[in-house]
């Protein structure tokens, strides 16, 4: 059972999480990062962005550190492929053919992915690492329940449970992951998993 | 070279709402029109918001047209890592694009909404 963190609370109230680190999910990682500008003049997302940014520059001070999974990087990876291709060319559809092309042919093209590519590099690599657990299998599809969350959720929650407790925290707005019944912390900015959480008495209460 | 000390400016050295990005492109404005360089001096801040950086350097870019080599050629920072600069760099070429994209006739509030995760 996905025990509920309120974000707000917890920067509100300085308050310390219950845990030493906690995985990013990719909406997260996208609202923070906002890799192609699209919050300026935005005012909903921009007010979004400055939360997340102050929630994660706070647990730094508290010895909280922020991981990633390999199952985020290629999702933000996607993100940026994708997101890249429509700023060059808004009125296409994305061709992954075309992509590659430009990529081997177009000198401009290569030079504007590379400054996102930085971006990429820099966030895997030191800001939100990719721990992995090679040790054990992580059997990923044996209950995956396409109707219940995307791939990408699943995976990144086995990849989390895989890890000690201590590490067991997803920084999500995903409303998904609130439908798994295994244990972890649901660390969110998102007023309605608030609710929900608050209601069915699964929201973390820090004394 | 004017130079221009951002935690002074701003009053504090957590540079995150896009207000406080305001004061800076409001002052980045101002100063362009003295002089010709300005050297920005970020010592002593905690850490900046995209929201920070899109509303000062991105809008500056924006609205006095200032392509992404005029940009360094007038500006320049110290006090930042490398890591830092990346991120600015980001923010000055995500307003060349938004410019662009401006002059192809796109929606662009539409077309940046669509890049926001749901």
């Amino acid at each position: 059972m996905a025990i509920v963190i309120d974000a707000s609370d917890i920067l509100a109230k300085n308050k310390s999480l219950p845990v030493e680190g906690f995985f990013i999910d990719t909406n997260i990682l996208i609202c923070y990062k906002d890799p192609f500008g699209a919050s300026l003049n935005n005012v909903k997302q921009t007010k979004y962005n400055n939360s997340i940014t102050q929630f994660l520059n706070r647990p730094k001070s508290s010895g909280v550190k922020g991981y990633s999974t390999l199952s985020v990087a290629i999702e933000f990876y996607k993100y940026i492929q994708i997101g890249y291709f429509y700023t060059q060319f808004p009125n296409d559809k994305f061709e992954a053919k075309k992509f590659k092309d430009l990529k081997e042919k177009d000198s401009d093209f290569r030079g504007g992915l590379q400054t996102y590519f930085n971006l990429f590099k820099k966030i895997f690599n030191k800001e939100f690492p990719i721990l992995t657990k090679n040790s054990d299998k992580i059997d990923y599809l044996n209950d995956f329940d396409v109707l219940k969350a995307d791939f990408g959720d699943h995976a990144l929650l086995k990849s989390v449970l895989a890890h000690d407790k201590k590490y067991h925290g997803i920084f999500t707005g995903d409303a998904d992951f609130y439908n798994y019944s295994e244990e972890f912390y649901l660390i969110t900015f998102n007023n309605k998993i608030i609710a929900k959480a608050t209601s069915e008495k699964k929201l973390y209460l820090n004394k | 070279m004017k130079k221009i000390t951002i935690v002074d400016l701003i009053q504090s050295p957590v540079l995150l709402s896009p207000e406080k990005g305001q004061i800076l492109l409001k002052e980045l404005k101002s100063q362009l029109e003295k002089s010709k360089k300005i050297n920005l001096d970020f010592s002593g801040f905690k850490f900046f918001s995209s929201s920070f950086l899109n509303n000062s350097f991105g809008q500056l870019c924006l609205d006095l047209n200032i392509s992404e080599k005029d940009f360094f050629n007038k500006i320049s920072f110290s006090g930042l890592s490398e890591d830092d600069i990346d991120e600015i760099n980001l923010t000055i070429h995500n307003a060349q694009v938004r410019r662009k994209l401006k002059k192809e006739d796109v929606n662009v509030d539409k077309f940046y909404k669509k890049l926001i995760p749901a």
